[in-house]
């Protein structure tokens, strides 16, 4: 049997921290609509049988009606591919989520239990699968579970596996832990899951990630899962890129600068060949008199970075060990600062303002 | 540090020029256009070099090079020799031109590259052994004509000088000015909660605003998910109705196919029991029974007509006609002659009361020609004379009487002018006498009143008489006008008929005419109530004839034979009422045939068996339809209910709650619609907040680092002062009786504001601000303020050497002097060059720096063609 397995798409989640817009978070709302649509045509042209969402498919508290009515057509339009929704902790099963409220088509199945329950698939293949009925403290679906009947048995939910969290610290709390261990001693020959969305595969589960990314800094392959389930229960995976968008990190040296114009045109040249969304980091010494602001950049951007976030580890060419000795106002306020209990960067912005204010300057606002 | 020489291989005007110095007080003289500026110049880029950076440069040195850079070749060289209080000879080397090739090399050490140590901005900087640089090294070491004469011109520059220089080495600004910048900055680019215009208070506002938007965008999309429940559960209902109305409808059908099939088997049952088609019914002769019993009814309410008598309609006609020809003339008076009538009347009774009231008549009265004025004069002529009483009340009364008389007529009585004599009175007594009037007074005044009461009445009698003819116009008048409308209205009067008798004649033919229509109304009535009776009469013959033909048809058919449809009719009722009788006791037989009948009849409806077959066939199906999808419970259940009480009324409730489901999940699907249009986006909303909140976090970050800048700031700024306060006292302290001719002794620094005061004994004695002091005691208090700061910012054990640019040009000979000598005493400790092109600076300095340390340099003037600023 021939499946696309997906999770974690996060439909509807807010976009505040790459510093967008309303319009270019909107833009990536529907990026992200575009990747569900890509793995729906993707289930079409690669013929599988079914295709599995493993949970956070939306945010239960912040959908829109229209997200409700898209994802019906969208699983309406790839009938008679079956879908199989088992809801995560971010789009837990209620009586006011999409899953129990939309009119979905005859080929969606939604499985609606805080445990697993069994669906019968073609050639003995049995489909185990269970819902978050609440955002927080769901217990673990393999606890205490063993399968019923015989032939090649699957499971598909939204669970933390236990020994994975070492591998993602982003703070992500335990929800429906479990041991991989479990998978085998349940009866299981594998599991499709969700919650994690950096990639991971073994023998016995397979997490896609998120398919679009969501943040800064995700590496690694992400994305659909094209399963082919042998009947022995053996499964071979092929990794399917899906996403929209594209993330990168871009580190930008402005060393040497001696004016905002020199900053902004060394960043423009590297920003000459970038695409995608961009967190830049603008770093180097530069002359004490830039004067230097991330909206500077703002006419600069080019058309295919849609969105950025913008950091500044700018270090500005004073000599203050020089000042520092200099028996003046400057030198003492020097010391002083220096000598304080600040944090690093604390002092730093002081020492900036008041360096840039006893030099009679006006930007005394410090990135 | 000591400059040893400054050799500038191309800078300006300046070809491979060279300029040594002494360790103490150089005078380096020169006329304007010698190249003084140039030199200075030259020594600060000798020491400092310039910045070697990337991009644009910046103002300052663009400046500076469009300035000094020479205008005939592409090098821009300059260097010097400097010698450090460790001894060390350094050659400070500084291309200007490329700021590559620039390099401080130590001199002492066989050449050895000592840059590294100073590099600044991309190139050497000497002044960095001082613990300066290029930007500060001015400030502190170098005093100008300028900053001389603030400090002459302002009270203050003294002070604010000292801030500056206290404030940092470049000397940019004070650190109140940059506390002030702080403030202002933080009120403007940050602002307070009071401050509503400013960007913190905005930006709480905006997050307030955003978190409002955000909460409501949440309790939008709370209640979008009741609603949506609401609406799962509302079409949970509706489709379960529906399948309810499914089942009851199959339920339906399928009784109804039984029924049908029930009624097709009673057909052809009952279709054997008719071979021969219908059977007799009591419908046969019922339309002739009905008709029997009708008749019959009719012909005993029958009319009984009877002839009318009295006049004829033609005799009655003929008296009518009698009378028509009185239509269209008056049958009362005319109003028109009424009126005429009555004006004659009128008129006619004001002439005969008229003719009543005639005035009697007045004897008429001889007076022999005289008229009253004259019997009346002759009266009074006759009263003079005699002078009897006759001039008493009555003679007057009498006399007036007369005189009014007189008047009326129009005539005067003239007054006796004077007694008359009596001759002529006995001529007048004669005279009236001949004439055969009195003569006597009383006769005389008794014939003028006879005269008057006949003048009087003739005139009366005239008005009467007119009078009488205009009536007697009025009458005629009268007359012919009421004759005229007579004859108007159509009346006929003989022609010698007056208006009386016409007005009569009409009159009373009027009265004729009323009468005769009163008459030929009554005739009509009596002519049309004739007519109704004579109608009736015949109407109610036919009714009778045509009942009587009813009743002999009627007993015709039912086989009772013809007879006289008048006289034999009461005869034929009775047969037919026992023909009734006789009806009625049979057709109890033929009843439950004809209800067989009936009844297949009803189920036929006019259709044929075979027809009836399809039908039941068609219901058949039609069920099977209706069942399908149908769950069979659901179905038996229907059919349970559908027995147990009445089929129409319960699938009318089934529908009824089907179409109330409906409404309901339509009435929320419209609902959820509408939420759905005026939802708020939530992750819209999310980021709305996240991003004015971090707008706040980053101004209240700001705030916070203005706020401990300015902390920080404050601190310093009190330290400073506070340990530089004492150097600058004790430096100047230690000169002052000297450059003020003993005059002040005591000197005091403000450690906080840094002001400068002097006072003329220890102890005692009143401070006086330094700036107030003459301008002369000003100027050397500065210069030593400046040299003491020089000693005070250089790293120690360093000594700056102290560039002046004439410092001496605003000072009379006596405090040029006076300078001079401070200056060449500050000598034994600091390298001085002092810049001036006053020809005084110069002989003192030839007759008084003779030999080391001391020097004075003469430059001579730079020809035209090269010269500079």
């Amino acid at each position: 049997m021939k499946v696309i397995h997906f999770s974690d798409l996060h439909l509807d989640a807010p976009f505040a921290w790459m510093g967008a817009t309303s319009d270019v978070a909107r833009e990536r709302r529907n990026a992200q609509r575009k990747v569900l649509q890509k793995i729906a045509d993707m289930a079409v042209t690669e013929e599988v049988d079914a295709i599995f969402c493993g949970g956070d498919l939306y945010e239960q508290d912040l959908f829109t009606p229209d997200t409700s009515a898209f994802l019906v057509q969208v699983f309406r339009d790839i009938s008679p591919v079956q879908v199989f929704f088992a809801p995560g902790n971010h789009d837990w099963f209620g009586p006011g989520s999409i899953y129990a409220t939309a009119r979905w088509s005859d080929n969606v199945h939604v499985f609606t239990e805080s445990h697993l329950e069994a669906v019968r698939l073609d050639d003995g293949l049995t489909l185990w699968g269970a819902a978050h009925r609440a955002p927080a403290n769901t217990r673990g679906f393999l606890d205490g579970f063993h399968v019923v009947g015989t032939g090649v048995h699957v499971a598909l939910f939204h669970g933390a596996e236990a020994g994975s969290l070492h591998f993602e610290a982003d703070g992500k709390q335990p929800h429906a832990p479990f041991q991989e261990a479990q998978i085998r001693t349940s009866g299981l020959r594998h599991a499709f899951l969700g919650h994690y969305h950096r990639s991971r595969d073994s023998d016995w589960l397979t997490y896609p990630g998120n398919p679009e990314p969501l943040t800064f800094g995700e590496e690694g392959e992400r994305g659909a899962v094209l399963a082919t389930i042998q009947p022995d229960g053996t499964i071979i995976r092929e990794r399917k890129h899906v996403a929209a968008t594209s993330v990168f990190d871009v580190d930008i040296d402005v060393s040497g600068s001696d004016s905002s114009s020199d900053v902004i045109e060394k960043v423009r040249q590297v920003l000459e060949t970038k695409e995608g969304v961009l967190r830049v980091t603008i770093s180097g010494e530069v002359a004490a008199e830039v004067d230097f602001r991330v909206r500077d950049l703002d006419n600069i951007r080019p058309l295919r970075v849609p969105a950025w976030q913008v950091n500044l580890r700018l270090g500005y060419r004073y000599d203050l060990e020089g000042i520092a000795k200099e028996p003046t106002v400057r030198g003492e306020f020097v010391r002083e600062v220096r000598d304080s209990t600040l944090d690093s960067a604390t002092k730093r912005r002081i020492l900036l303002t008041g360096l840039r204010a006893l030099e009679g300057r006006s930007d005394l606002e410090v990135p | 540090m000591l400059i040893e020489k400054i050799e500038a291989a191309a800078f300006g005007p300046f070809r491979d020029k060279e300029l040594g110095f002494a360790p103490g007080l150089n005078v380096v003289y020169g006329p304007n256009e010698a190249g003084k500026s140039t030199w200075h110049a030259a020594i600060f880029a000798a020491l400092a070099g310039m910045r070697r950076a990337k991009g644009q440069p910046r103002t300052e040195d663009r400046e500076f090079a469009e300035r000094h850079r020479p205008w005939d070749q592409a090098e821009w060289k300059v260097s010097a020799i400097i010698r450090l209080v460790d001894g060390s000879r350094i050659e400070v080397r500084q291309n200007l031109g490329n700021l590559v090739d620039c390099q401080a090399i130590d001199l002492g050490l066989g050449g050895r590259d000592v840059s590294s140590g100073i590099m600044n901005d991309g190139s050497p900087d000497a002044t960095q052994w001082l613990g300066l640089d290029r930007r500060s090294f001015p400030a502190t070491a170098s005093v100008s004509q300028a900053e001389i004469l603030s400090v002459l011109k302002r009270a203050d520059a003294l002070q604010e000088v000292l801030q500056k220089a206290v404030a940092s080495a470049p000397a940019d600004s004070t650190a109140a000015s940059a506390l002030e910048r702080l403030e202002e900055f933080e009120r403007d680019k940050i602002g307070t909660e009071r401050a509503p215009t400013r960007p913190l208070r905005l930006a709480r506002a905006r997050v307030e605003q955003a978190e409002r938007t955000l909460q409501d965008a949440r309790a939008g999309h709370a209640d979008y998910l009741k609603v949506l429940q609401k609406v799962d559960a509302a079409h949970e209902r509706m489709n379960s109705a529906e399948a309810h109305v499914r089942a009851v409808k199959a339920a339906r059908a399928a009784q109804h196919a039984e029924q049908l099939v029930g009624q097709l088997q009673v057909v052809d049952t009952l279709l054997d029991q008719f071979p021969s088609g219908r059977p007799l019914s009591r419908a046969d002769d019922e339309e002739l029974a009905r008709e029997v019993a009708t008749a019959i009814d009719r012909w005993e309410r029958r009319p009984h007509p009877v002839a009318p008598f009295g006049e004829t309609v033609d005799d009655l006609v003929k008296q009518s006609d009698a009378l028509r020809h009185l239509s269209g003339s008056d049958t009362e008076v005319h109003s028109s002659v009424q009126e005429a009538r009555d004006e004659f009347v009128r008129v006619d009774a004001a002439l005969t009361q008229h003719l009543r009231n005639q005035p009697e008549g007045h004897p008429s009265v001889d007076t022999g020609g005289a008229s009253q004025e004259d019997l009346l004069d002759y009266e009074r002529r006759l009263l003079r004379d005699t002078d009897r009483p006759t001039n008493g009340l009555l003679s007057r009364i009498i006399v007036a009487i007369i005189r009014w008389f007189a008047n009326l007529l129009g005539r005067k009585i003239e007054p006796n002018a004077s007694r008359q004599g009596e001759g002529e009175i006995a001529d007048l007594r004669r005279d009236l006498s001949a004439r055969g009037l009195p003569t006597t007074p009383d006769g005389l005044r008794s014939l003028a009143q006879a005269s008057a009461a006949f003048s009087q009445s003739l005139e009366v009698l005239r008005k009467w008489e007119a009078e009488v003819r205009l009536l007697r116009e009025q009458v005629k008048s009268a007359e012919e006008a009421l004759r005229t409308r007579v004859l108007d209205r159509g009346a006929v009067v003989p022609p010698e008929a007056n208006a009386v008798e016409a007005w009569q004649s009409y009159e009373l033919a009027c009265q004729q005419r009323h009468g005769d229509i009163q008459r030929l109304g009554a005739l009509e009535y009596r002519l049309q109530e004739r007519r109704r009776l004579e109608g009736e009469f015949l109407r109610d013959q036919t009714t009778v004839k045509e009942y009587g033909g009813a009743i002999a048809r009627l007993a015709t058919e039912v086989g009772l034979g013809a007879a006289d449809p008048l006289a034999g009719a009461d005869d034929l009722v009775m047969k037919l009422r026992e023909w009734q009788r006789f009806r009625e006791a049979s057709l109890g037989e033929v009843s439950a045939s004809q209800e067989k009948w009936g009844r297949l009849q009803a189920i036929l409806a006019g259709r044929s068996i075979e027809e009836v077959g399809q039908a039941v066939s068609e219901a058949l199906s039609r069920s099977e339809d209706l069942a399908r999808g149908v769950d069979s419970d659901a179905l038996k259940l229907a059919m349970e209910q559908g027995k147990g009480s009445d089929g129409g009324v319960w699938y009318e409730f089934v529908e009824e709650e089907e179409r109330s489901a409906r409404d309901e999940a339509s009435r929320l699907d419209e609902q959820l619609r509408l939420l759905a249009d005026t939802a708020v986006s939530v992750p819209a909303a999310q980021e709305a907040y996240e991003d004015a909140a971090a707008e706040v976090a980053h101004l209240e970050q700001l705030a916070n680092v203005i706020r401990r800048t300015r902390e920080f700031m404050v601190s310093a700024t009190e330290r400073a002062h506070r340990d530089i306060a004492p150097i600058l006292q004790r430096f100047i302290g230690n000169r002052l009786a000297q450059v003020t001719g003993g005059r002040y002794t005591d000197v005091l620094v403000d450690p906080e504001t840094l002001d400068v005061k002097v006072r003329s004994r220890p102890g005692s004695g009143v401070w006086r601000s330094a700036s107030l002091l003459s301008h002369g005691t000003a100027e050397q208090v500065y210069l030593l303020l400046r040299i003491a700061l020089a000693e005070h910012l250089v790293r120690p054990p360093e000594v700056t050497p102290i560039i002046l640019d004439d410092v001496t040009v605003q000072a009379d000979t006596t405090r040029t002097k006076a300078i001079l000598e401070m200056l060449r005493d500050l000598a034994t400790s600091h390298q001085i060059i002092l810049f001036s092109q006053e020809e005084e600076v110069a002989v003192w300095a030839k007759s008084s720096l003779t030999g080391p340390p001391h020097c004075f340099i003469e430059l001579t003037e730079i020809p035209l063609a090269t010269a500079a600023g």
